[in-house]
């Protein structure tokens, strides 16, 4: 999902207080539309820029609910393209991960 | 209006539910579009199935059926045809997506496009589940109707002579009389004394 390529870091599922926190300041929301959000903005490791769409309901073959309430944090992965050496195949992104909250706030 | 915060530090475990909420979205619009094929393969079949069924003759011509019944049939394998038709084309929708042209720039994202056509495709293989399975039932129903339905009856004869009238189905002419079937059983009626003979849908 990511298109802009950060420096070449290896693949490793590292989290840091910073990275939710530099998340928090440069990543941007959308309401595309009712029940889906779209985080946009550069992954806090690699730097590639990322657009991470969040939705409260998703198919899931063989019945039951798939939903969750929307909770107060929502983890992130890094999903970029970008080439990280080491990535295993069923993997995205540079393996950073982190927790930002969403709040509903004055419009 | 969102607002954005850090949130806390999460833990491997956050990692994997994310990962997998990840992957869970990444392939959902392919799993949509593989249960929608097997779907069609499975109702197919069983539609294909019922032609079999119905290769066990009963009764397959409705003229025998009495005419109310007949008209029953005819509405249920409309209903057969409205529902097996409405039902292949959702099923189809969902398996292959609806052909449309969209302005490009109400275009969101490639992954929430895919996601709103996964959960589109998802309705609509609900829909057409439940409508193959309803032209199922429609098709049991027309041939159950058209197997034990009553039959029609003859037409009834009415002959009349100038002492009365005898009502029932025509048997036979034996020399110059008629034998008409009634309720009585048969009875012979010589030609040279009929005044009237006439037809009724029953006696």
């Amino acid at each position: 999902m990511g298109d802009d390529a950060g420096p070449v870091v290896a693949y490793e599922e590292v989290t840091a207080a910073e990275f939710g926190v530099r998340a928090a300041r440069t990543f941007t929301v959308e309401q595309v539309e009712p029940g889906v959000l779209l985080l946009g903005g550069p992954c806090p490791r690699c730097d590639a820029v990322i657009s991470i769409p969040i939705f409260d309901r998703v198919f899931r073959y063989g019945g039951g609910s798939a939903g969750e309430k929307a909770p107060r944090y929502e983890t992130v992965v890094c999903t970029c393209d970008e080439p990280h050496p080491g990535r295993p195949e069923s993997r995205v992104g540079c393996g950073a991960f982190w927790a930002i909250g969403l709040r509903e706030g004055p419009s | 209006m969102i607002e954005l915060s850090p949130g806390p530090v999460p833990t491997l475990v956050d990692l994997r539910r994310a990962q997998a909420r990840e992957a869970l979205l990444r392939s959902e619009l392919d799993r949509v579009r593989k249960a929608a094929l097997a779907w069609r393969s499975g109702l197919g079949g069983l539609l294909v199935a019922l032609v079999g069924f119905g290769l066990i003759k009963g009764r397959s011509d409705i003229s025998g059926l009495e005419e109310g019944w007949a008209v029953v049939v005819g509405s249920l394998l409309g209903g057969a045809l409205v529902t097996g038709v409405w039902g292949a084309l959702a099923i189809l929708r969902a398996a292959h997506g609806r052909p449309r042209v969209a302005e490009m720039a109400d275009l969101p994202p490639l992954a929430v496009l895919d996601h709103r056509e996964a959960l589109a495709a998802a309705k609509a293989l609900r829909a057409g589940i439940v409508l193959t399975l309803g032209c199922v039932g429609f098709l049991v129903a027309a041939v159950g109707v058209t197997w034990y339905g009553p039959v029609a009856r003859e037409p009834a004869l009415v002959v009349r002579t100038s002492v009365g009238g005898t009502c029932g189905t025509f048997v036979r002419l034996q020399g110059q009389s008629i034998v008409v079937r009634s309720k009585s059983g048969e009875v012979t009626v010589p030609l040279s004394s009929v005044t009237q003979i006439g037809g009724a849908v029953r006696c």
